[in-house]
């Protein structure tokens, strides 16, 4: 019970990696690379959670009151920027993927092997 | 004034004012303060390297000083030998592949100047910064900047699914990295790494701490392309333009090897269990299979890129043999190969793209003889190649000399024969390319089964990088690609290259004091390096791998292989299948045995 | 590998690295008992040290401000990227001669969409202002703010016609934007590196918690961010809506 927030972001990994392993659309690869992103993010957030505290803001209440890691949350943050910047870069190249070579199917655009 | 500050923010500003204006300039104003940006950053870690011989420069951001107990408030860069050595190297590779793309590259977007900057930002932060979440998001920074510039020539089909093969997998490493230091903060409740190390020092690894590190390993070792982490590199390399070529090869696939050292010394090295032999069993499994794999496949290919990619690949396991001794002496020598061999890649990556231009192709096949016009790029591919072969006493040799004598001194009696067979494999593979195109020795290379390999891993379909070809070799492009040959060969011969390396390592390897200076301004004292030549033996196990390049490359031209060794190699073939989701699998496969024999190992 | 085996290969493959997975996340401290010493000794600080209410502000903007800076450059780059990459594909097709007003390939808006719109329009650019000038009091900032005015441009795209609409904003006026932001946020790092030789050093009196003009340079950095981040999601939204016009032609 204790460990279920861990859990469940090692859950979220798993299945999009399995999402990204046997994906047949690049735009599903890229949506499941997101949820691998999701689980991070609930990993580090999860990490800094304390129970019966508030957000780390004290607009209206007295510094010093039970808060939960303002570190986390910033972090989180940046991650959050980070990787959606490169989900936009990967719906661009699977925008050209359609329009040039007709497909999005990861099987088709096969020129590179060996 | 910040250095180490300025290393940084220098190419970064420049990359923002070449973004707001450079489509207004002229391209030749462009390209000169691209060039002038990044020569500027090279001049000032060359300052960093020599400040940082007193041990290590540590500047803090914002003035956020660590708070009494040794807890890091802000961000620091601790700047010592290896960090700046490494972006060093990274600047210089960066203003030459500028100066060469000048004449390469035809009609230069008046993005590509800008994210060549940012990539240079990227990899120079990466190399100093002392913060764990720091160097992730700086990975993500190099990252996303070549990703951008892979799919350079995005009109063809190649570049686009190397581009989203690179993306995907190194994204992935990256993932993986950040889980890692998710659970260290989670343990430590800290982010920088000196003092996550003197919060881990003493304590025994338990599950956390040794998944952990094999996270954060194995998604820089994505990075590094070990086996079986390798399969983006060669698609990345076969269709990205060829200065990125250059940086990849030369020192983008290194920084990840650096990271793994950093991180390793820095935060993991005070827990003792974790120094097992075992564990540097594994890691020298790895290095060892990545070598042999990589020079297997370097053997295999036609197309003149994948072949120099596939020789990084190998090259790579020779590194992290010397990294995974985890002592000084293979980290010193890991140091020294790695600057001479990318210096030496780097010029070769240039020859490739030379004769693309001249020629037409880089497939060995469709080039077969036609290299005669070029014969000077040939002699710069044939010493090259002889360079990677490790002549003595040139540069890439002192480097592999002693990580074999780091190796049997180890206890690894199979180190100096793995090196001899890795090298003599792939400088003979260059050696037999060199003969097939510019002097068209031996036999053509066969027209293969067209349905087997398709058309593509020969190169044919690679249209050049333009539509006409060179009637002579711009001096542009010739003169940068001399230069880092002769440079890379050239280092050892520079006195006290061997104490400096040595030095280097030393202060690297150095947990304690490094986490007493940056988090309480401890003084630092270093105990002297033990330094040694390379012995006898080394220089006999050398002149056995330059006569073997030989050998294996007049077997190349002259012998057909048999049908055994056709259908291993259509196995291996088969393994590079091009399919993002294959290498997902085998990504995660690695990480799973990697995982799973750490965990026997340490606990 | 066939599909198949992909398949059965990934299972297997995916069990034993969630085995390993499973194994380390236990080793963390029980959910809900968070004891990091970083983030305690933050908390007890910022507050007067930086004279903000907003803690993960301070954090993100102060103390952490390199990171930011770094994130920043990463959304920049991303944008450019997007520009390299699309860039064939606007050159190819000449600029089509468009008259305002006719929206060829799109359906006409309905009259629903465009009331709403213009209602929405305005109630969104107001709150992404407020959030991203206020980041330094209450929950928000540069980056979610950033976001909220690009969504209010969106809107614009959706409730005008991306034909229409695209006449008043050329690409180059928000590339303008996007590097004015990012060269302000550059530029105030740098500033704090002249002020007080220390790079990213929060230079600007910090005024009193609470305030709206407090926290020095983060409400400053908010703004700059707030402007990089419109731009970028401007350039993004118009790249991609262009790509359907062209496709659809």
């Amino acid at each position: 019970m204790n460990h279920v927030p861990y859990l469940a972001s090692a859950w979220l990994m798993l299945i999009g990696l399995y999402g990204i392993a046997t994906s047949r659309n690049l735009i599903h690869m890229v949506l499941c690379l997101t949820v691998v992103q999701s689980s991070t993010y609930l990993l580090l957030l999860g990490v800094g959670y304390r129970l019966h505290a508030t957000a780390p803001i004290y607009q209206g209440i007295v510094p010093g009151h039970r808060a939960v890691d303002p570190v986390v949350q910033a972090l989180t943050l940046t991650d959050i920027v980070v990787e959606a910047t490169v989900v936009a870069l990967m719906l661009a190249l699977a925008v050209v993927a359609h329009k040039r070579f007709g497909s999005l199917d990861p099987q088709k655009l096969r020129p590179l092997r060996g | 004034m910040s250095i180490a500050a300025l290393a940084i923010l220098v190419p970064i500003l420049g990359a923002v004012v070449q973004s707001a204006i450079g489509a207004k300039l002229p391209q030749t104003i462009a390209w000169i303060t691209t060039n002038t940006t990044a020569a500027a950053t090279a001049v000032l870690c060359a300052i960093l390297v020599h400040k940082s011989g007193h041990g290590l420069l540590v500047t803090w951001f914002g003035g956020w000083h660590p708070r009494s107990g040794g807890v890091a408030f802000g961000i620091d860069m601790a700047v010592d030998h290896f960090g700046s050595g490494m972006a060093l190297l990274a600047a210089s590779l960066v203003t030459a592949a500028l100066f060469y793309s000048h004449r390469y590259i035809d009609a230069v977007s008046p993005h590509y100047h800008s994210l060549m900057l940012l990539f240079l930002a990227g990899m120079v932060g990466f190399c100093l910064t002392g913060d764990l979440f720091n160097l992730f998001v700086l990975f993500e920074l190099l990252s996303v900047a070549a990703y951008a510039m892979t799919a350079y020539h995005v009109e063809e089909e190649g570049p686009l699914q190397g581009a989203i093969n690179f993306a995907i997998t190194n994204t992935l490493g990256g993932f993986m990295v950040l889980t890692g230091i998710g659970l260290l903060y989670g343990r430590t409740g800290a982010l920088n790494m000196a003092q996550i190390g003197e919060t881990l020092a003493g304590k025994a690894p338990d599950g956390l701490v040794v998944v952990a590190f094999v996270l954060i390993v194995c998604g820089f070792l994505v990075k590094a392309a070990a086996v079986p982490f390798h399969l983006w590199l060669a698609d990345a390399h076969a269709v990205a333009p060829v200065p990125l070529c250059v940086l990849f090869s030369g020192v983008m696939v290194q920084i990840g090897l650096y990271a793994i050292a950093r991180v390793y010394w820095t935060v993991f090295s005070g827990m003792p269990e974790l120094h097992a032999h075992a564990l540097v069993q594994i890691l020298m499994g790895i290095g060892g299979i990545t070598a042999l794999f990589g020079a297997v496949m370097c053997w295999l290919q036609r197309h003149l890129k994948r072949l120099l990619a596939f020789s990084t690949i190998s090259h790579t396991g020779l590194f992290l043999m010397g990294i995974g001794l985890l002592e000084g002496h293979g980290l010193a020598a890991a140091g020294l190969f790695i600057v001479c061999h990318g210096l030496v890649k780097g010029g070769l990556f240039m020859g490739a793209g030379i004769v693309g231009k001249r020629v037409g192709t880089v497939d060995t096949g469709d080039a077969f003889g036609k290299g005669r016009e070029i014969w000077p790029t040939g002699i710069l591919f044939a010493i090259g190649a002889l360079l990677l072969a490790s002549v003595p006493p040139f540069g890439p040799f002192a480097g592999k000399a002693l990580i074999e004598e780091a190796g049997q001194h180890g206890g690894f009696w199979w180190a100096p024969y793995a090196c001899l067979v890795a090298s003599a494999l792939t400088a003979g593979a260059i050696l037999r390319a060199t003969g097939q195109i510019f002097l068209g020795w031996g036999q053509a290379p066969q027209e293969e089964d067209e349905q087997e390999r398709g058309q593509e891993e020969q190169g044919s379909e690679e249209e050049p990088e333009s539509d006409s070809l060179f009637e002579t070799t711009p001096w542009m492009m010739w003169a940068p690609a001399w230069f880092l040959v002769l440079l890379g060969a050239a280092i050892p011969l520079i006195g006290g290259w061997h104490q400096w390396f040595e030095r280097a390592a030393n202060r690297m390897t150095d947990r304690a004091t490094y986490a007493g200076h940056v988090l309480h301004g401890a003084p630092l004292t270093f105990p002297p390096p033990h330094i040694s030549g390379p012995h006898t033996s080394s220089y006999v196990f050398a002149i056995f791998s330059v006569l073997g390049a030989v050998a294996v490359a007049l077997v190349g031209m002259y012998l057909k292989p048999g049908k055994v060794l056709d259908q291993i190699a259509d196995g291996m073939h088969a393994i590079h299948s091009g399919h993002v989701g294959d290498y997902v699998v085998y990504l995660v496969a690695g990480i799973a045995i990697i995982g799973g024999l750490t965990g026997l190992a340490v606990t | 590998m066939s599909p198949r085996a992909r398949q059965i290969s990934c299972v297997v493959v995916l069990l034993g690295f969630g085995a390993f997975l499973v194994w380390g996340v236990l080793g963390l401290q029980d959910f809900g008992h968070w004891t990091g010493l970083y983030g305690r000794r933050v908390l007890k600080v910022a507050s007067s040290e930086r004279q903000v209410t907003n803690v993960v502000s301070a954090v993100n903007f102060d103390y952490r401000m390199f990171d930011t800076l770094i994130e920043e450059l990463i959304l920049f780059t991303s944008v450019m990227g997007v520009m390299l990459v699309l860039r064939h594909q606007r050159g190819e097709d000449p600029e089509p001669e468009h008259a305002a007003g006719d929206s060829e390939g799109f359906e006409d808006t309905t009259d629903g969409v465009r009331v709403l719109g213009v209602i929405l329009i305005g109630v969104t650019l107001l709150l992404g202002l407020y959030i991203v000038v206020h980041g330094h009091l209450t929950p928000g900032g540069g980056f979610q703010g950033g976001v909220i005015l690009g969504a209010a441009v969106l809107l614009v795209f959706l409730a005008g016609e991306f034909v229409t609409v695209r006449h008043l904003h050329p690409v180059e006026t928000m590339e303008t934007i996007e590097a004015v932001g990012a060269a302000g946020f550059a530029g105030l790092g740098l500033g704090g590196l002249i002020a007080s030789s220390a790079a990213f050093h929060n230079f600007i009196w910090t005024g009193t918690s609470g305030m709206l003009i407090s926290g020095g340079t983060i409400p400053l950095s908010n703004l700059a961010v707030g402007c990089a981040v419109f731009g970028a999601i401007l350039i993004l939204a118009s790249e991609l809506l262009e790509q359907a016009l062209i496709v659809r032609r």
